[in-house]
Parts: C-alpha cells; sequence; structure tokens
C-alpha cells in the first residue's frame, strides 16, 4: 500500500514535470502581468508613485473626448473589417475552391499580405496614398480621373476608411483560406440533388454552402473580432492616429498613454481592463450565438 | 448561344480575379519596383516598371538600417524562443491529453484563456516587471516573454493533434519497459513532426514580424529587431522613400522565399486550428 501510493506520486511528479515548463512562463509572464493590469487600473500610478484611487480612472475615462473618440473608431474598425475581410474571403474561397488552371497561384496570391507585418504593409501603403508623389494619385491622374485624386490620410474620416481598407486587404486571404478548408468538407452529393431539384446558384449557396461552413464562419468570425479591437500596427505606421487623434483606436491609445505622451500608467492599464473587457464580451457572445446556429442547422 | 454568353462571363470573371489577385501583391511589386528605381525616376513614376535600374540603395540601406546585425538579432531571438516553445508546449500538450483528469483540464482552460488577453493588458505591467528583474534589453528576457505569448495557440494546436495520435504504440513501449520521457521522445515527438513543423513556421513569422515587443522591451541599439530597425529607419528619413523601400525589400524577401517554401505547413495549420476549434 504503501509503496503503491509512492509509486502514484511519483507518477504525478513525472506528469507535472511535462507541463511545468511551458505553464510557469504562461503563469510569470502573461497572466501575473495582467492580474496586476487589474489592480494598477484602480491606481494614478505614473511609474514612481502609485496611489489607490478607486474607480476614478474609469470615471476620467467616459469624460476624455479622445478616448471616446478611440472607442468609436475601434467600434468603426472592428465592424467594417471584419464585414469586409469576410465578404470578400468568402467570395474568393468561393471562386477558387474549384480546381482550374492557375487556382494555387492565385491562392497563393490572396494570401501573400498576410505574412508581412501589418507595420511594414502599413510604411508601403502610406507611401501608395501620399497625396503628392504617391502612387494612387498619379494612376489617378494617368487615368485622367484628377477629380478623384484627395489627400488620403489628411482627411479624418477618409483616412479611417483606409485602415479599414489596407487592415481587410491584408488579412482577406486568411479569412479565404479557411472557408477553403470548410468549403471542401462540403459532399458533393447535395449539390447534385439540388441540380436536379432545379436550385438556383443563389439559393444553393443560401441553404447549402453557407449553413455547411458554419464551423468556419464562426472562427473567422472570432478571429476577426479578437484581432480588430486590438488593431494597432497599422495605424502606428499609417497615419500615426492622426490627423490629430482622429484615427487613434485604443490599442493604440493605451500605447500613447502608456510609453509617449507621458506614463500614466493606471489610467492605460484602466483602459486596457476596457479593452479586454470588450474582447472578453464579445467572444463569449459570439460563440455562444454562433454555436447555436451551428447546432441547429 | 447560352454557352457562347456563359464562356464571355467566365473569361471576364476570370480576368477579373486575376486582376483582384495583382491588387492584392501590388504593394509588394511596387516595394520591389520602387527600390530600383532612381529618385528622380520615382518621383515622376512611382507605380510603373523601373526604365532604369539601380542598386546603389540597398547598399546604403543595408549599412545605415545595420541589416547585418538586426537580422542575426531577429533570427537568434526567433528560432530560440520558436523551438524551446514548440518543445514546452508539446510536452505540456501531451500530458493534458493523456490525463484526463480535471487538474489537467483546468490547465487546458487556462491556456486557451491566454488567446483573448489582449497584449496591451499585460504591456504595462510586464514593462515594470522587465526593469526590476533585471531582463529589460536582454535577448533572454524577451524571449521569454515569446515563450509565454506564443503558449495558448501552440498548446491549443497541438492538443487537437494529439489527439488523433493513436495510443497503441504508446502502451506498446509503457509495456516494452519504457519509461515516460522516454515515450515520449522516442515514440510520440517524431509523431509530432508535421504539426510541430506548422506551429514553428507559423510562430517564426509571428515573432519575426512582431513589432511591439522589441520596441518596448529591447530598444537598445546593437540588439534591435529588423521590425524595430525599419521603424526608426523610416522616423530618421521620412521623406526618403528610395532608402526605405531597398529597407523593406529586403526584410521582405526572406519572408517570401520562407513562405513559398513552406506554404504548405502554413496552409494546414492555419486551417487544422480553426476546424478542430
Amino acid at each position: 500500500m504503501q509503496t503503491n501510493l509512492r509509486q502514484k506520486w511519483k507518477i504525478n511528479g513525472i506528469w507535472l514535470l511535462f507541463v511545468l515548463p511551458a505553464l510557469l512562463f504562461y503563469l510569470i509572464f502573461l497572466l501575473l502581468p495582467t492580474l496586476s493590469a487589474t489592480y494598477y487600473s484602480l491606481t494614478d500610478w505614473d511609474g514612481v508613485t502609485s496611489t489607490f484611487i478607486g474607480l476614478d480612472n474609469f470615471r476620467a475615462m467616459f469624460q476624455d473626448r479622445l478616448i471616446l473618440a478611440s472607442f468609436r473608431n475601434t467600434l468603426q474598425y472592428t465592424v467594417s473589417i471584419t464585414i469586409v475581410q469576410n465578404g470578400l474571403g468568402l467570395l474568393a474561397a468561393l471562386l477558387l475552391v474549384r480546381a482550374f488552371r492557375g487556382v494555387n497561384a492565385l491562392r497563393t496570391m490572396f494570401f501573400m499580405p498576410h505574412i508581412f507585418s501589418g507595420l511594414v504593409m502599413g510604411y508601403v501603403w502610406g507611401f501608395i496614398l501620399e497625396p503628392n508623389i504617391g502612387a494612387l494619385n498619379n494612376v489617378l491622374e494617368f487615368l485622367h480621373l484628377d477629380a478623384l485624386k484627395m489627400s488620403w490620410l489628411g482627411d479624418p474620416s477618409v483616412a479611417r476608411w483606409m485602415i479599414v481598407f489596407v487592415s481587410s486587404w491584408q488579412n482577406l486571404g486568411f479569412s479565404m483560406v479557411i472557408y477553403i478548408a470548410g468549403l471542401q468538407g462540403v459532399p458533393r452529393d447535395l449539390y447534385e440533388y439540388s441540380d436536379v431539384e432545379g436550385a438556383s446558384r443563389w439559393r444553393k449557396f443560401a441553404s447549402i454552402t453557407f449553413p455547411l461552413i458554419a464551423p468556419s464562419f464562426t472562427i473567422n468570425m472570432i478571429l476577426c473580432l479578437i484581432g480588430n479591437l486590438k488593431l494597432f500596427d497599422q495605424i502606428y505606421s499609417l497615419t500615426g492616429g492622426g490627423p490629430g487623434f482622429a484615427t487613434e483606436s485604443i490599442a493604440s491609445t493605451i500605447y500613447k498613454v502608456g510609453f509617449y505622451n507621458g506614463i500614466e500608467w493606471g489610467y492605460g492599464s484602466a483602459l486596457s481592463i476596457v479593452l479586454f473587457l470588450c474582447i472578453l464580451l464579445l467572444s463569449v457572445t459570439m460563440v455562444t450565438l454562433l454555436r447555436r446556429r451551428e447546432v441547429e442547422m | 448561344m447560352r454557352s457562347y454568353l456563359s464562356r464571355t462571363t467566365a473569361i471576364i470573371g476570370m480576368g477579373l480575379l486575376w486582376l483582384a489577385a495583382l491588387i492584392e501583391i501590388y504593394p509588394i511589386i511596387l516595394v520591389v519596383f520602387s527600390a530600383v528605381k532612381s529618385k528622380p525616376e520615382l518621383a515622376v513614376n512611382p507605380f510603373g516598371f523601373p526604365k532604369e535600374i539601380t542598386f546603389q540603395f540597398f547598399a546604403t540601406a543595408y549599412d545605415t538600417m545595420h541589416y547585418f546585425r538586426s537580422v542575426s538579432n531577429t533570427v537568434l531571438i526567433a528560432c530560440v524562443s520558436v523551438v524551446l516553445s514548440a518543445a514546452m508546449t508539446s510536452m505540456a500538450a501531451y500530458a493534458i491529453v493523456r490525463r484526463k483528469n480535471r487538474f489537467h483540464s483546468f490547465l487546458y482552460m487556462l491556456f486557451l484563456a491566454g488567446m483573448i488577453i489582449p497584449f496591451q493588458m499585460t504591456m504595462i505591467p510586464l514593462y515594470k516587471m522587465m526593469v526590476d528583474l533585471g531582463l529589460y534589453n536582454s535577448y533572454h528576457g524577451i524571449m521569454m516573454i515569446y515563450l509565454a505569448l506564443t503558449a495558448p495557440f501552440s498548446v491549443f494546436l497541438l492538443v487537437g493533434f494529439i489527439k488523433s495520435v493513436p495510443r497503441e504504440l504508446e502502451e506498446a513501449a509503457l509495456i516494452d519497459g519504457c519509461g515516460i520521457f522516454q515515450t515520449f521522445f522516442r515514440i510520440v515527438l517524431p509523431l509530432l513532426k508535421p504539426a510541430l513543423t506548422t506551429l514553428c513556421v507559423l510562430n517564426l513569422f509571428s515573432v519575426w514580424n512582431d513589432f511591439l515587443m522589441p520596441v518596448l522591451f529591447l530598444p537598445d541599439d546593437k540588439k534591435m529587431t529588423i521590425t524595430v530597425q525599419i521603424s526608426k529607419f523610416q522616423g530618421m528619413y521620412s521623406n526618403d522613400w528610395s532608402l526605405l523601400f531597398a529597407g523593406i525589400c529586403m526584410i521582405v524577401l526572406p519572408m517570401v522565399v520562407i513562405y513559398l517554401l513552406a506554404q504548405r505547413f502554413i496552409i494546414n495549420g492555419i486551417t487544422a486550428g480553426a476546424i478542430k476549434g
């Protein structure tokens, strides 16, 4: 009995050694800072001194025009990028799921931008959209469409749409790859039945394809929403948050508040809690809603 | 008549598809074109083919952005953290799959929770912690952060994969008197090769492309990674597009080569993670 028990603990110990290395780094460098951020959000920590001020940071946030604007922008980015990226990604997947000459080259081209850093691609688009020497205005001039020329990143509302465009451009291929995998799992014979019934193309998409790729849709929506709520790189390199603060997102504001404009670490932490809560709420709602839809289908 | 019409639409559709694909990669072509154009040519012809080719900007960019040094830094950090992360997370995932008790399913949930924590939330406390622990501005410091950040997705991907590995082989090995460690390293690890390759390639890309971590925790000129270097470079020569493009070219091309070689693994990884989830 004694040896049995000892044996059992020895085995438990060995198994613990398997988890321990990964777990330790994960706990120390990811979970611990997350928990400390929760505490710091209740203080006015400026890097040196810190006093407990309760929920004052959160109160201040909702009277801070810049922060409210960054909430608004983040909402616009998240919703528009998710719609554009998934719409176009699904369209590309539907067109590229069949085998024809050149299909692999096309898939590679669509996916390619996703492998580069958002920062570097932001700089490249910054050049394309530059008003004086940039490529886009130059192309428009070449096509005699001078009337369409504009300062693409100088006007706040146009600049926000440019961020939506660049981000969707970069990650469209990623959604496409997931949709293609989903489409490849749809059984062929279902389409044959519907052909016999004389179903239209749209009808086939709405009643067969779309319900059956529900898992790909769910995962794409969730990854897209989480990713875009944290949108940072493209903003940093494309507009730097400007003109003024017009294109700032929550994530870029946290960076500015914490490391750029000063050291308001308590305030920045409070802001990061709000970002986390948004992500948490959104992913839980999306998972429950979309999974329920999957089951019903 | 009808088949004639549908053939025309098919051809037009195909044309549009190739046009869309061209727009997708145009910015990357533009980088290469702009890097080899002379400055006066870039000013009058920013979007078309280069008429004359010059490589002078590559030489200048190579020196001003300390290309060799920053690439070596990036490769060192990326390789060490990616390999260590793969080793640690595959062990953890193995334990999670094979020990089906409450403790291990709790651990799994704990790891998964990390996938929705935004990095911006850990950034400020992490900064203080790195300074306090003396890990600020050090290679091993940033590697440790990457080990933590890559853990959730890696565990998720590997758990999904290990579940599909048949158990019989391991049981045979255990009966033959192999210990748990031996069984894992001799039998299980070789079976995980495809999943591990995928994981390493995906993590390699994310570490190589990462900007926020190295800009915050590794600002030392001598230890700087390639993305931080290019942002610094952009700040210093903000109107020298030729130089910037030559620099971007040298960052992007190695990625294109790795991507074309490892495309299968990347696509597999994304779809496996997505569909099993």
